[in-house]
């Protein structure tokens, strides 16, 4: 097969279903390559079952994920660790466990029962600290961090791992607003320096366009919109998908575009 | 780098250690071999350490009495402390390690429970059968039980949770069959099986040595061979997949091996609770939570310290004895409640 005519990650007709309650109807979507991808859309509209479904932590109940053009199901467990790694929401380290330990752990797909420690898992976890810019806190553990430094060494973790996909899901929710830049900074860079695909679950829809080159808008368990920030974060299509009036305007600063949501008293004031 | 130890030939082989690992090894092989003479030379029959060392090397003394006393009466029972410590400690390490949970013990895969049903019921029921198949009855029943929690708690995969969930419920429930059996069974069945249950290495021989040290000399290797599975699943099911390890083929394996060598002991010693929780925990906090240290640490720490509840069970109230799991008990419930004390704000 020919890599070139293959999207990087797509699905096909992907159904998933929690507790055989289906979540995700039939979907059928493609991930631009070495573009950051951003899903979003109101609780429970399947955002995060998708993605875990992409990273095939939730087996499909029909369709498939395909990478370059390979079902998943087919590929083995550490090709596609070697290709595609995952930050998943609220992971857990046991306790006592150092930064540098758990960016360890991202060497795994690359070790076998020989090598266990090689010169290039070494360097390999040396440039995701420098990148994350975790290596002043090395070898505290994880427990004492802050809640922004935990996501850095979890996100270095993935990135010891040096694949070319990372799926992110809701890296940024229970950050405060400087480490949510913090971490959205790191996924450009990652994005800029290693021509990495990135698709994220994001809550906010402002960061979503800000930072994203591409969306994806889900409600209910479809694709309502896609396509690249300007195009689809319009003021009907957040009104339609979250059922909220609101006002999009361009941020000043970034060109993005920008929702002022618009509360009921807000709407009443306006009204008279 | 700092806080490892790193072995590398050529490009062959390659290898991470704790660098805590190697001198807390080495200190604690030591108070082990210390513990061992200070034990064997203790008794009725005192033998003095340098005595007991030749005899155990097969120098003569010049005292006849010193090598039967020493190689067929005392060093057998406390290799097996040795070796029974060892496999519960890795036993409650694996299980520590699969569900994630620094209070989970062999017991909560009901090893303790079928090994005590299966055993009272052969002794109370089936007076027939010759004593010593009462270890076989023992591995079967906790074998069983473990096999059972397993197959309960598994619906489209295998949580943690419900493992230690169902876990309690199958406790409680082979339980309540055993003290059913101890209430109409005849009082001096009941009480040979008591004793039997209550963790002892009183009285064994080579032969549970042997036994035990079979099952350890497969179950060890495999179990350390599996520290970086242990190790990815301790980050959780959801990144271990993403690191590309096939889950609940490693946990299945994994709790195989954590029921055959916990099953193995008591097989072998009757029921010695704390051991499987307390060693794994002590080890945690000097090598770290790295397995390819923690493992082979926790099983030395775990022998170590059956060693010392078997001396203290001979010696404190002597010439009576206390049964190890006793001591174990006494000492081990107390730190088990330190334990919950500690973790009771974190969930």
């Amino acid at each position: 097969m020919n890599k070139a005519t293959h999207p990087i990650l797509n699905t096909q007709k992907l159904v998933l279903s929690y507790d055989k309650i289906d979540i995700i109807h039939g979907l059928d979507i493609t991930i631009p390559k070495g573009k950051i991808t951003a899903l979003i859309g109101p609780n429970g509209c399947g955002k995060s079952t998708l993605l875990r479904g992409m990273a095939r932590l939730l087996k499909p109940r029909g369709g498939s994920v395909y990478l370059d053009g390979h079902a998943l199901q087919q590929l083995p467990n550490k090709d596609i660790a070697k290709r595609l790694g995952i930050l998943p929401q609220g992971p857990v380290a046991p306790e006592g466990l150092t930064v540098r330990e758990l960016v360890a752990q991202g060497r795994y797909p690359h070790q076998n029962f020989f090598q266990q420690w090689s010169k290039k898992d070494e360097q390999a976890i040396k440039e995701a600290m420098t990148m994350t810019n975790t290596l002043t806190f090395a070898d505290r553990p994880l427990e004492s961090l802050s809640g922004g430094q935990r996501q850095r060494a979890w996100i270095a973790m993935t990135l010891a791992q040096e694949t070319e996909i990372f799926l992110l899901d809701e890296p940024t929710t229970f950050l405060d607003l400087s480490h949510q830049i913090d971490v959205m900074d790191l996924l450009i860079d990652l994005n800029v320096s290693r021509g990495a695909t990135i698709v994220v679950v994001l809550h906010d829809l402002n960061q979503a366009a800000r930072y994203a080159d591409y969306l994806i808008v889900m409600k209910a368990g479809r694709v309502y919109a896609e396509g690249e920030p300007r195009n689809v974060m319009t003021s009907r299509t957040i009104k339609d998908v979250f059922e909220l009036e609101n006002q999009v305007i361009t941020d000043p600063v970034s060109g993005t575009p920008l929702c002022i949501p618009l509360g009921r008293h807000k709407l009443e004031a306006l009204a008279h | 780098m700092p806080g490892w130890f790193i072995i590398r030939l050529s490009n062959l082989l390659s290898f991470r250690l704790d660098k805590r690992f190697i001198p807390v090894f080495s200190i604690v092989m030591l108070l082990t071999i210390i513990m061992m003479i200070i034990s064997v030379g203790y008794g009725e029959y005192p033998i003095a350490p340098l005595d007991v060392i030749r005899s155990i090397l097969g120098i003569d003394t010049g005292n006849s009495d010193h090598a039967l006393v020493v190689r067929l009466f005392r060093l057998p029972r406390i290799v097996l402390a040795l070796l029974v410590g060892a496999a519960l400690a890795v036993s409650g390490t694996i299980l520590q390690g699969i569900t994630r949970n620094a209070l989970a013990d062999p017991g909560i895969l009901g090893i303790n429970n079928g090994a005590a049903l299966a055993a009272v019921a052969l002794l109370v029921y089936f007076k027939d059968v010759p004593a010593q198949f009462l270890p076989f009855a023992a591995f079967t029943g906790a074998l069983i039980t473990a096999l059972l929690i397993y197959v309960f708690a598994w619906r489209d995969g295998s949580s943690p949770m419900r493992l230690i969930l169902i876990g309690i419920g199958f406790a409680a429930m082979t339980q309540a069959f055993t003290t059913l059996m101890v209430v109409f069974g005849d009082i001096n069945d009941v009480q040979q099986a008591f004793v039997w249950l209550a963790g002892s290495v009183y009285g064994r021989g080579w032969q549970q040595v042997n036994m035990l040290g079979g099952w350890l000399l497969v179950l060890l290797p495999i179990t350390f061979l599996s520290a970086r599975y242990l190790n990815t699943l301790a980050l959780g099911d959801d990144s271990a997949t993403g690191l590309g390890v096939p889950v609940e083929v490693q946990r299945g394996i994994l709790i195989l091996l954590s029921v055959a060598l916990a099953a193995s002991a008591v097989a072998a010693a009757g029921t010695l609770g704390f051991v499987g929780l307390v060693a794994p925990h002590i080890t945690r906090r000097l090598v770290g939570p790295n397995h390819e240290g923690l493992l082979p640490a926790a099983a030395l720490i775990g022998g170590f310290m059956v060693v010392l509840a078997d001396f203290i069970g001979r010696s404190v109230i002597a010439p009576s004895q206390l049964p190890a799991g006793i001591i174990t008990a006494i000492i081990g419930a107390p730190y088990f409640m330190f334990l919950l004390w500690r973790y009771r704000n974190t969930t």
